[in-house]
């Protein structure tokens, strides 16, 4: 039986001690399913996106992430995992003087491969999503959906093991949603056995998800469980 | 990641760049380029063209105190050696440790005080012995007087290209008012040759010690008897507003410093990521050395390019406007500017990724 993609345990976090985001929360999401992380803005869901990104350290509590113990805030153990997971943010931040094709090479050729191979499997990726056409553009010159499609591509360009979104259709309207969103359910399929977790206040993401957590409130409590 | 691929991340970045950085890019080589420029500029003017016109075949005698400074060099203004009928001497003389050298000239006529017998330098920089017959005192025995040094050493001089000694016996050189020249000076003596007369006449004191160059000329006719005409040195310069002296004065001393201080403004410019690109690179997978590393071998190709072009531009300039050599000043301003750039080239990546310390996703928040 494999192990689960992420396994919490008490895990807290706070930015300062008045104002808790997260406290005692228990998780357990299964290698290889997709999760949507639903609730409104302010809720903590991106917070708790980022604690499973490595992005910010738990305060206390267990925190586990495919086969990484990150608990101890280590800045090492966080940055390894890094290297293992695609991130797909609200704002797409990419390069923006740099063609898609460039950022989406990008975490290849920064994890060792060759600049040509690199190119190769970035324009596989930018097939997935709908945006071959447009990958010697530069991003600056792209549409809000289009670079966020390319985003997804460099997310799953490395085949990473664990697939993180937070909220990736915050700022695009209903039909672009609609689409970046089958993006990304096309881009899973560069990476089977991944496992995807979408932390977004829009019910349409629960479409391409397996299991939704609901989180309500200014704070992420307890035990969350999969639906 | 891979050498070479830092290497190509770093050449991407250079052709990505938005063109405000083509701009700054430009305007720095254009502020250095005039920084040295105008230190080499400031040469200061011994004799205009108008003098040289009335003085032709006549002899000169310029009489500078040194100062503090170390050294003068002095360009093309007595024809040294430009013709072979033209008697040419040049001396030096100073308390201190100087040297006299002609730039351009065939014949050069170099000597380098010591606290000794003054030695004689051929312009490929041979030390001419000095033989007992072969020296003679300054002064013309008409007036009945032997220049001596401060410090009691007889002035030895020795011609170049085979000219023999006996010419030098003949010169008038006219007698020499030790009283109208501080200690420490420099003389310069010469026949000006009217037909094969120089395009310009400078001297130029080590950068930093022009203000110093408070120094008389005085011309002695050739006919004996003729009083000499003593005035400024620096004729062009007194004829400039003060301000502008002192900017001058202000930019040859800081010109170095200020251009390596910009350049270390722009190349930390150049060589800085913005905190979101930084954060798009980490946050794709990328380590701190690999950002280091690139941000190194970008700003090292850039400012191997800026070093060229600026080399190239300032040579260009003083040889097409200035004299057929280039100042001290413009080598002490490549020299300190590469000194300071791969300082900087070593230390602003690693002090940048040092001082960031900003949360990842707060700043991809942004």
């Amino acid at each position: 039986m494999l192990e689960d993609a992420v396994v919490a345990e008490d895990l807290s976090f706070s930015y300062s001690p008045e104002t808790p985001i997260i406290e005692n929360l228990s998780l357990n999401i299964p290698t290889g399913s997709s999760v949507a992380i639903i609730g409104p803005s302010g809720s903590g869901k991106s917070t708790l996106l980022a604690l499973l990104g490595g992005f910010v350290a738990p305060t206390s509590g267990l925190l586990s992430v495919i086969g990484v113990d990150i608990s101890q805030g280590s800045l090492r153990r966080r940055t390894q995992l890094q290297q293992e997971l695609g991130w797909v943010q609200q704002t797409t931040n990419l390069l923006p003087f740099r063609s898609a094709r460039d950022n989406v090479a990008l975490p290849l050729r920064l994890r060792g491969c060759g600049f040509n191979e690199a190119n190769a499997i970035a324009n596989q990726a930018l097939e997935v999503v709908g945006l071959r056409e447009l990958a010697g553009s530069a991003c600056r010159r792209l549409s809000g959906g289009q670079a966020q499609r390319v985003c997804i591509a460099r997310a799953v360009v490395t085949r990473p093991r664990l697939l993180l979104a937070d909220e990736p259709t915050g700022q695009l309207d209903a039909s672009t949603t609609k689409y970046i969103l089958n993006a990304l359910h096309d881009a899973l399929k560069l990476v089977p056995g991944a496992t995807l977790v979408i932390a977004t206040h829009d019910e349409a993401a629960t479409s391409i998800c397996e299991h939704t957590l609901s989180v309500s409130d200014r704070q992420v409590v307890g035990n969350l469980v999969l639906s | 990641m891979r050498f070479t691929e830092i290497v190509r991340e770093s050449l991407l970045r250079l052709r990505s760049r938005p063109l405000h950085v083509s701009v700054i890019f430009a305007f720095m080589l254009v502020l250095g380029a005039t920084s040295v420029s105008v230190d080499a500029a400031s040469v200061h003017q011994i004799l205009g063209d108008e003098e040289l016109r009335t003085a032709a075949g006549q002899y000169v005698i310029v009489a500078a105190p040194t100062g503090e400074a170390n050294s003068f060099t002095v360009g093309e203004c007595l024809n040294l050696g430009a013709s072979p009928s033209t008697l040419t001497v040049a001396a030096a003389t100073t308390a201190q440790p100087a040297k006299l050298k002609n730039l351009g000239g065939t014949s050069v006529v170099a000597m380098e005080g010591t606290s000794g017998l003054l030695s004689i330098w051929s312009a490929d920089q041979r030390s001419i012995d000095l033989e007992a017959e072969h020296t003679i005192g300054l002064v013309g025995p008409e007036l009945g007087q032997r220049l001596s040094l401060a410090n009691g050493s007889s002035l030895h001089l020795e011609f170049q290209n085979g000219r023999s000694i006996e010419h030098l016996q003949g010169l008038e050189v006219g007698e020499i008012n030790r009283n109208d020249v501080a200690e420490g000076w420099l003389v310069l003596i010469g026949e000006l040759d009217a037909t094969r007369r120089a395009d310009e006449c400078w001297i130029e004191a080590n950068p930093g010690y022009r203000h110093l160059a408070q120094a008389t000329a005085q011309y002695r006719l050739a006919h004996q008897g003729e009083p000499p005409l003593v005035r400024p040195l620096l004729t062009d310069s007194d004829a400039q507003a003060d301000f502008a002296a002192r900017l001058r004065d202000r930019l040859s001393r800081y010109s170095p410093v200020v251009a390596s201080g910009v350049w270390i403004i722009f190349s930390l410019t150049l060589a800085s990521l913005t905190a979101k690109e930084t954060a798009v690179y980490r946050s794709s997978g990328g380590r701190r050395l690999d950002l280091i590393l690139v941000r190194m071998v970008y700003l090292t190709v850039i400012l191997s390019v800026v070093l060229i072009l600026l080399s190239l531009g300032s040579t260009l300039l003083v040889n097409q406007f200035l004299s057929g050599s280039v100042p001290h000043s413009v080598a002490n301003t490549g020299l300190g500017g590469l000194g300071v750039f791969s300082v900087a080239v070593v230390l602003s990546p690693a002090l940048e990724e040092a001082v960031n310390r900003r949360s990842l996703i707060e700043v991809l928040r942004e």
